[in-house]
């Protein structure tokens, strides 16, 4: 499983140049900073720093745009947790437990949470790399359609979990997202809902729009608060219990595993990002919970397995990086294209020659964790003295950044109108009661549930059921998600018929 | 929850449904006009009748209002305390908001003719004084410096141009 | 020495040498690329008798930095920046298919200050017909398509169709059963509906699968989801050992797959000989009015380019990374386009199959 001599190798690489490691504490500060502004994408970040990495070694280049990524992939969060506005769509659902938190005054804590639940989550992913890269690869082929078209529906079910008071309002919440996801080009090249308006036939942007939901109409609430934190004697910044934030999270080792188990393999699929992987760990964790309606309240449990999910997929998306060559979405094309300038391609070939590289950069990764976990805790002590600035100088200066990031992430100016549209939109949400929540994740996976769902009519020649039943392995997804979904509700019923029983009895 | 307490109808809400029934119809009816093939309307269909029938429940329930039925033990787990998101919006801020919403909208709508560093500058300016800044050398130095922070975000690393006001001649003459 | 730790110790090699020795020759292209981006640059014009350019030039990309389009239009930027005397940047403006990056460049004032890198064919074809893109090909003066990519027919390295003659007597064996992935609206799609036309099969004879780029495709073939597709060859090469080529559609063999035949040649016994489009051509394009406009302009920057894509240091660079320099020359260029258009048109309802 483990090549010793290519290890041995890699470790000659990593020990080539001490100064080359000196890259990794402007790449996660880059990261993070970049991250916690909503809309600035990693896969921004690293498209301007592109340029610079070819003036530099491999090793440089590795460690520097890997430290980036694995920066940004937290820095996301940082946002999400102390104003509900999540930096990019990776960090969602750690907004949905982080946000509450700081409202009660236990930001640090939720900061120290998801520093610990994210650093954690990366380096066992990586390790799970490590040991079985060929593993990992070898299993993302297997999935054809129908078991993506079932995994999109499993993050769907989300949507029932995410409501308000009214199970009937976040339905509709839900379906709306996934209806507005489908406008643009069709899989099939179809134009929809566009106004024969060329910037509207990828899409409504996804991050902008996002940016405007929760951003824009949180951040009109806010207008009648002074601060984000009501009580004052709450409102300090306090490393020591970010600290004890972070060691806390060791008390839920189930709720990392099973975000990391998650992240490192339905990660590495191309087309499923940290969003899903995020919205998918946290979906489960409540799901299985004892008390799911603690959920989106302040529970440090949402907070942990958001974050377990959103860091591990980074992993599982550099194993198909270099497993096969392919790019799992925006940020790893551009890694791939930066790597493949130092003959980095990538692929079943490259995984044969050069083991030694590969496993240079999963070592890489686990240093890189070790420093987030210091680096990190330092940035976050200063980011989120954010919370002593007043609302009425957040609101301007946040509105403005995230312009500038839904502008960057469009390249024109229909991701600031997008975000405009739908911060009227969610504003109007949030007075009615309609979840915000339910509608991003339709946003999210809509798109990607109507492309699966066309290839596997497609590709069943037209939906026959032979087709089907020679795919054990969508099958078993299935009953998985059916046993998900009806298990808890099946109990409860049948628990109830019981004491029924018992007391007509009686 | 006592059925008794009268139904008051919530006018707002069904005028939001009437604009989400109107994007429903009009969408569907794109769509289906684009092509009306089943492998265009795979999704959309089926989404879009649930949504419709949805909007219609809740639209009835918001109007006539629901005959009150005590709710059984297993539905009661999974809600949330009683208070309301209304209660969240304190009267007075309402104005606040609203007036931040369309400044906002105006800002957004300027980028263009203004460029992002102009617009930018006075939005920031404008925002502030709204939410109740009244420190005039705090203000103008946020707002410069944000803008100023923009303008060279876009100018030295952006890979494509941002509209931008005065900020593209500065950088050059500097 | 085992073969493991010799491998791993050239690798390790490489890259210790690398790392003593940043600067590759590819390396330095894209130095110089970074330093004449920057436009503090000041340096003395090349044709001192002729003042223009005097600004910094501009090539817009159609597509997404890292595709192909973006690489060949970064590997020219040193090569003309060096002759020019200016800065020559790469604009990325993807977006509808096309459709954004070709109108913001015609967006753009006509005097020679940006030029364009886009694939006429098959892209235009379709946003011209299918998204009402609302320009035509003769709003546009080609240079020179210098890069062609051609489709392939791949099947899983595990599957048991070995050649193309096998695939077609599956195909004919198995109705309606046989699954095939192509892009949707790309090249290989009508080259899909081309060649069951040629073997005069309907269109229900294959289930067809699209998929919205090729990534998703070739991860769908080497995990041997599909029985077939028809991808792009350029970007495949990696995955040889996954997906096996087993034709070639079109009128030559590829160089990147010498031995593989082309469809032309299996069906030549039966008599058939069929024309495909390219899975795409890459081309320099400035606005169609410069001709009249700045003729002294159009006649530098044509004459420019085409002595850059006659060095032999930029051909091997390029080369090196992949990127083709082919020249075919204006008139060449147009007529291929027209003639790959006149088979699209052929087969236009293939558009709208949905």
């Amino acid at each position: 499983m483990i090549d010793w001599q290519a290890l041995q190798s890699a470790v000659h690489i990593l020990a080539e140049s001490y100064t080359a490691w000196l890259l990794i504490f402007p790449g996660i500060a880059l990261g993070m900073i970049g991250g916690a502004i909503p809309g600035v994408s990693s896969a921004l970040i690293l498209a301007i720093v592109l340029p610079a990495t070819l003036w530099m070694s491999l090793l440089s280049a590795l460690i520097f745009m890997t430290a980036i990524y694995t920066g940004a992939a937290f820095g996301v969060a940082i946002p999400a947790i102390l104003m509900g506005v999540p930096g990019s769509p990776a960090a969602v659902a750690t907004s949905f437990d982080g946000y509450p938190m700081t409202q009660r005054g236990e930001h640090n804590l939720a900061l120290g949470l998801a520093l610990a639940a994210s650093t954690i989550g990366h380096m066992g992913a990586y390790l799970i790399l490590f040991l079985g890269i060929g593993v990992i690869s070898h299993a993302v082929l297997r999935l054809g359609p129908v078991e993506m078209l079932l995994l999109m529906l499993w993050g769907l079910t989300l949507i029932a979990v995410l409501r308000g008071r009214y199970m009937s309002r976040s339905l509709l919440s839900g379906l709306i997202g996934v209806l507005i996801a489908t406008i643009g080009l069709s899989p099939r090249d179809v134009m929809r809902g566009t106004f024969d308006v060329p910037e509207l036939l990828d899409g409504v942007p996804v991050v902008s729009a996002m940016i405007g939901l929760f951003a824009a109409s949180e951040l009109f609430n806010l207008a009648g608060n002074s601060y984000l934190v009501q009580r004052s004697d709450l409102r300090n910044v306090n490393v020591r219990e970010i600290a004890r934030g972070m060691v806390d999270a060791l008390r839920y080792p189930v709720v990392i595993l099973r975000g990391l188990i998650i992240g490192a393999t339905i990660g590495g699929l191309p087309g499923v990002g940290a969003a899903v992987c995020n919205l998918v760990s946290y979906a489960e964790t409540r799901r299985g919970d004892k008390h799911p309606e603690t959920f989106g309240k302040g529970n440090p449990k949402g907070v942990i397995a958001a974050e377990a999910g959103n860091a591990s997929s980074e992993a599982g998306s550099m194993a198909t990086l270099l497993a096969l060559g392919i790019p799992g979405g925006a940020s790893s094309a551009v890694m791939l294209a930066a790597l493949s300038l130092h003959d980095v391609t990538g692929g079943p070939q490259f995984l044969d020659s050069s083991k030694d590289i590969v496993y240079a950069i999963i070592l890489n990764n686990f240093v890189q964790g070790a420093v987030m976990l210091v680096l990190g805790l330092g940035l976050i002590g200063l980011m989120a003295n954010v919370i002593r600035i007043p609302v009425r100088v957040l609101i301007p200066v946040i509105l403005v950044l995230a312009t500038f990031g839904s502008y960057s992430f469009s390249g024109n100016i229909v991701g600031p109108i997008t975000m405009v549209v739908f911060g009227f939109i969610g504003w109007f949400m949030q007075r009615h009661d309609y979840s915000v929540p339910a509608c991003v994740v339709g946003l999210i996976l809509g798109g990607k549930v109507e492309a699966n769902l066309l290839q596997t009519y497609q590709i069943s020649g037209g939906g026959q059921i032979s087709y089907f039943l020679g795919r054990p392995i969508a099958l078993v997804l299935l009953a998985l998600l059916l046993f998900s979904l009806f298990s808890r509700p099946i109990m409860q019923w049948w628990r109830r018929q019981r004491t029924t029983n018992v007391l007509t009895k009686a | 929850m006592p059925s008794e307490r009268q139904h008051v109808t919530d006018w707002e809400h069904v005028f939001f449904l009437t604009i989400m029934l109107g994007f429903l119809v009009w969408y569907l009816v794109d769509a289906a006009a684009a092509s009306p093939t089943f492998s265009n309307l795979i999704l959309i269909a089926p989404v879009g009748a649930a949504a419709f029938i949805l909007l219609l429940y809740i639209g009835a329930v918001e109007i006539v209002g629901r005959s009150g039925v005590p709710k059984t033990s297993a539905s009661d787990q999974n809600e949330l305390p009683a208070e309301s998101a209304s209660s969240r919006f304190r009267a007075g801020s309402r104005r606040a908001i609203a007036l931040l919403m369309v400044l906002f909208g105006l800002f957004v709508a300027a980028i263009p003719y203004l460029g992002l560093d102009i617009a930018s500058f006075i939005f920031i300016i404008a925002t502030l004084w709204l939410l109740g800044e009244r420190r005039v050398i705090f203000t103008l130095s946020l707002a410069l410096g944000i803008s100023a922070a923009i303008s060279i975000a876009a100018l030295a690393l952006l890979t494509f141009p941002i509209p931008l006001g005065i900020a593209r001649s500065l950088w050059r003459a500097l | 020495m085992s073969r493991i730790t010799r491998h791993s110790k050239i690798s390790a090699e490489k890259v210790r040498s690398r790392s003593q020795r940043p600067m590759t020759r590819r390396s330095f292209l894209w130095l110089s690329v970074a330093a004449a981006s920057s436009s503090r640059l000041s340096s003395m014009p090349a044709f001192a008798a002729d003042p223009w350019p005097t600004e910094p030039i501009s090539i817009i990309v159609s597509t997404t930095a890292g595709g192909g389009f973006d690489l060949m239009a970064r590997s020219l930027t040193q090569p003309l920046s060096s002759k020019f005397g200016i800065p020559v940047n790469v604009i990325d403006k993807p977006g509808g298919a096309m459709v954004i990056g070709t109108k913001y460049f015609l967006g753009q004032p006509h005097d020679g200050n940006t030029l364009l890198v886009s694939g006429p064919s098959p892209y235009w074809y379709v946003d011209i017909n299918k998204f009402h893109a609302g320009y035509k090909l003769e709003d546009f003066d080609i240079f020179n398509i210098q890069w062609t990519d051609k489709t392939g027919i791949f099947v899983p390295s595990g599957s048991s169709v070995k050649s193309f003659r096998e695939l077609v007597d599956a195909i004919k064996a198995r109705p309606g059963q046989m699954s095939c992935g192509v892009v949707r609206d790309s090249g290989e799609y009508f080259n899909f509906g081309i060649m069951l036309d040629s073997l005069k099969l309907p269109l229900s004879t294959v289930r067809l699968v699209t998929y919205e780029s090729s990534a998703p495709l070739r991860t769908a073939v080497a995990g041997n989801q599909l029985d077939f597709a028809m991808v792009s060859l350029e970007g495949s090469v990696t995955m040889l050992s996954l997906m096996r080529p087993i034709a070639v559609l079109y009128g030559s063999r590829a160089s990147l797959i010498p031995d593989v035949p082309t469809v032309n040649e299996v069906l030549k016994p039966d008599g058939i000989t069929v024309d495909f489009v390219p899975s795409s051509m890459r081309a320099l394009i400035v606005h169609a009015d410069l001709r009249e406009k700045y003729p002294e302009r159009r006649a530098k920057l044509f004459d420019t380019y085409k002595k850059v894509l006659a060095d032999p240091e930029y051909i091997a660079k390029a080369n090196k990374q992949g990127i083709s320099a082919d020249w075919l020359g204006p008139e060449e260029s147009l007529a291929q386009i027209k003639a790959a258009y006149a088979i699209l048109d052929r087969y236009k309802e293939l558009l709208n199959k949905l």
